[in-house]
């Protein structure tokens, strides 16, 4: 088991590695000269070659590719993801002061979207193929398909606007959390419940459920006893996976509900070609991402043997026989 | 399944649901909106542009706009200045410069505003701000009385007053106070350096909060509390503003205008027709393709139909530009009009030919004109599409080329023969012609994208710095005037825009500022 972990460690490692390389890439390859551009940014709109050449040597930009990488990796790794060139101040400060309202963000639309999906995913799953699972599909089906910001858009018309409930400005707050959070959970909540249906469905007829059933257990009892747990494994994968991507912030959301995350403040990094900005957002959510789905790995692994390597359960198999 | 059965379980879904819509109605905020009768008390500004810090040099041009900070002089209405912190600035001679503060005024913090503290800010702005130091090179300033400063200049320089308006280059800070708080933004907003009628009491990065200067001499503040928040999304700016969460949201689309017209919940109000000093320049590059001929150049000047980009394309939210200086100038000359019949005679003189296609050829070569246009300005597209089709009547293949940084593109001397670039033929105080001709048409002009080198109008640039003749300057902006656009057609101005803000019912009588962006100076 302890190879296993490891090799799925060193699998996240790797994968963080090459994200940090694209990552680092992204000043590299930027047309025009950085240095130049924070030096504009400052109000220095025709440097001398000194300023340049100082800027350059500040910004890490001089000596070759490995060394500037290097350097960059280190720091990163220290937690300096260098110097916001809009607003002069360091990026994890930038970025570590907007985390908290990403995460109340995050936490919200995971909580609407568990609750629906679950809701409704039993619900499609208890009577497949009759009218509750084709309205169930039927609702998913715009939740899927409709963009966010479209979603987000009409709400602020319609639930705002016209039902004058809710604000248009949000100021990070629990208080403010409800329709941004439900415009991210509508549709990962359209996924996760037909996720959850075809899980719950394929454990249904699982022969220990088949037994249980002529022992004369209620629909409720193998719902919950049987059908849930076996379905929850993929599930939780999924859901994992979700979080994941929703801890890298929700840029399009956060900036229709000018929600105060990490999301919005990258899209103004982006608008200003802030690139430290895009480059310590996108590490943020590369890093989010690989640790939170390493964990939901081992977790799976440990609640169901079945996703754990073949070797290790021939391993475990053959000692359980012994 | 019975139909009883079918009628029950949909009842139940929608009692549900409705529960579910109370519940969260229930927990929503209240939107707190203001009765249209509230006399102006408190305002809240819904801005595009954040404000990272109170740093002079960084976001200095800011304070005016929003009442933190002010100048020594006041842009108003017809070209004219007016004292702020001054008394007056007179000319005792052609370089030097009387400058009389108002007596008893005060920076926020208490620190008298007085010759010496003027002689340290205006100093530090000469030596530090690289706005004014192109413009001011070898100035000096020194206290001479009390409350009396003279600038010195190394040369006569006629741009001086409007200089001493100008938010970007003198906006006065208590500079010691500055230097002891500079690069901790805390301490900045602590140290209330500004002198404007409201003081920063919070800055984050959602919004900044004023409240009045306590004993604020120059004019007593009306607003009991100023909100500044930052919203880059222009749809949720004006959405705040119909929500009764805003009261100005700056910097709307020209699409709003449609989309709010006949609605009780916002307004969409713009400056005066005819009052509108900045628009789309179409900045020309000579130096490589087909306008290097003059001729061509003069082709796009008549073959351009100003009024219908400003009537039809845009949606009446523009002036028409009638040559490069707004016709409201006494200098402006009325030297760009539309006549498809001289822009054809231009071409068929430079010997482009129209093919069966519509499109004109010379040795076998298209008249192909790239013409760029830029995602920050939206409307600069719809500009350029617009003088796609126009410019296609008299036989010319425009390619519009939208680009993310057009000042990057534009520095290229290759790849491009024009562009849509939001710009002003005068500064922000609407005194001033010359600085942007200095920026624009000389050699070492910060925004001589088309590299223009015209030693004609480089010496009658020069003649203008050094003129303060007000009839003698309107006779040689009349002459610069015949270059740029009559004879060389470096450059020609397409629209003019009436700058606009969406308003809340209750501020539907609300002045937006005819001269500068001075948002809150009627408050």
């Amino acid at each position: 088991m302890i190879i296993v972990i490891a090799r799925r460690v060193g699998q996240a490692v790797a994968t963080l590695a090459v994200g940090s390389v694209l990552v680092w890439s992204l000043l590299a390859l930027a047309p025009g000269d950085p240095a130049r551009r924070v030096l504009a940014t400052n109000n220095v709109t025709s440097p001398t070659a000194a300023q340049v050449t100082a800027k350059r040597v500040e910004l890490g930009l001089s000596g070759q590719p490995v060394a500037r990488y290097g350097r960059w990796l280190a720091g990163a790794a220290r937690g300096d993801l260098g110097t916001s060139w809009v607003t002069g101040r360091p990026v994890r400060h930038e970025l570590g002061s907007r985390l908290p309202a990403t995460l109340r963000l995050t936490a919200a639309a995971v909580a609407l979207a568990l609750g629906v999906a679950l809701l409704l995913g039993c619900v499609a799953a208890s009577a497949p193929g009759r009218w509750p699972d084709l309205a169930i599909r039927l609702a998913a089906l715009p939740a899927l398909v409709l963009p966010s910001f479209v979603v987000g858009l009409v709400l602020l018309q319609v639930v705002v606007l016209r039902l004058a409930q809710f604000r248009v400005i949000s100021d990070g707050s629990w208080s403010t959390v409800f329709l941004p959070a439900l415009t991210l959970a509508l549709a990962t909540a359209a996924t996760w419940s037909r996720i959850l249906r075809a899980g719950l469905l394929q454990a249904r007829g699982a022969p220990h459920v088949e037994v249980a059933r002529a022992r004369g257990a209620g629909r409720a009892r193998l719902l919950l006893v049987h059908d849930l747990p076996n379905a929850l494994v993929p599930f939780l994968t999924v859901v994992g996976a979700g979080v994941a991507a929703l801890l890298g912030g929700a840029p399009i959301v956060e900036t229709v509900f000018t929600w105060p995350g990490v999301g919005r403040f990258a899209v103004q990094g982006i608008t200003s070609r802030d690139l430290p900005v895009v480059q310590g957002y996108a590490l943020l959510g590369i890093t989010a991402y690989v640790a939170v789905s390493l964990v939901v790995d081992l977790i799976a692994m440990a609640v169901d043997p079945r996703t754990a390597p073949a070797s290790t359960r021939r391993v475990r198999l053959s000692r359980s026989g012994r | 399944m019975s139909v009883e059965r079918l009628t029950r379980r949909v009842r139940l879904v929608v009692v549900l649901s409705a529960l579910t819509l109370l519940g969260a109605g229930c927990a929503g905020v209240s939107t707190d909106k203001p009765a249209d009768a509230t006399p102006v008390t408190q305002l809240r500004i819904a801005t595009s542009f954040a404000i990272s810090d109170l740093d002079p040099l960084k976001n200095g041009f800011w304070a005016p706009e929003f009442g933190f900070g002010a100048l020594l002089l006041q842009p108003v209405r017809g070209g004219k200045l007016q004292p702020w912190l001054l008394e007056s600035a007179t000319q005792a001679s052609p370089t030097t410069w009387t400058l009389q503060l108002k007596p008893e005024l005060a920076f926020q913090n208490g620190r008298p505003i007085d010759a010496a503290a003027l002689v340290e800010v205006m100093t530090f702005h000469l030596r530090e701000n690289t706005s004014v130091t192109p413009l001011l090179p070898g100035a000096t300033v020194a206290a001479t009385g009390p409350l009396t400063v003279t600038l010195t200049t190394a040369r006569p320089t006629s741009y001086v007053p409007s200089l001493l308006a100008h938010e970007s280059m003198f906006p006065i800070f208590d500079h010691a106070a500055y230097q002891k708080a500079k690069g901790r933004p805390a301490e900045l907003i602590a140290a209330k350096i500004w002198s404007g009628p409201y003081t920063v009491t919070a800055l984050t990065p959602e919004a900044m909060t004023l409240a009045p200067t306590p004993g604020y001499r120059v004019s007593p503040p009306k607003l009991e509390k100023l909100t500044v928040r930052f919203i880059p999304e222009a749809q949720a700016r004006i959405l705040a503003v119909q929500n009764g969460e805003a009261d100005l949201a700056l910097y709307p689309p020209s699409s709003a205008a449609r989309e709010l017209k006949g609605r009780t919940d916002a307004v969409y109000l713009n400056q005066d027709a005819g009052t509108a000093a900045e628009g789309f320049q179409l900045v020309l590059n000579p130096r490589t393709g087909p306008l290097a001929d003059v001729r061509v150049r003069q082709a796009l000047r008549f073959g351009i139909d100003y009024g219908q980009l400003a009537t039809q394309v845009l949606g009446g939210q523009y002036d028409t530009a009638v040559g490069f200086y707004p016709a409201f100038l006494p200098y402006a000359k009325r030297n760009q009009t539309f006549d498809a019949v001289k822009a054809s005679q231009f071409l068929d003189g430079a010997g482009w030919v129209r093919g069966g296609d519509g499109t004109r050829s010379k040795g076998g070569k298209p008249l192909t004109v790239t013409l760029l246009s830029y995602p920050q300005q939206p409307d600069s597209k719809t500009v350029a599409v617009a003088l796609q089709a126009q410019l296609r009547t008299i036989g010319v293949d425009v390619q519009v080329r939208q680009v993310d940084d057009i000042a990057a593109a534009a520095k290229n001397p290759a790849g491009w023969d024009a562009a849509v670039w939001g710009n002003g033929a005068i500064d922000w105080t609407q005194t001033d012609p010359v600085t942007p001709l200095v920026a624009n048409f000389t050699p070492s002009g910060d925004n001589n994208y088309g590299g223009i080198r015209d030693p004609q109008l480089n010496r009658l640039i020069g003649q203008l710095t050094e003129t303060f003749d007000p009839a003698t300057r309107d006779t040689l902006m009349g002459e610069a005037q015949r270059i740029i656009v009559e004879e060389k057609v470096h450059s020609l101005y397409l629209t003019l825009k009436r700058v606009p803000v969406v308003a809340a019912p209750r501020l539907r009588d609300y002045q937006v500022p005819p001269v500068a962006l001075l948002w809150v100076a009627a408050y």
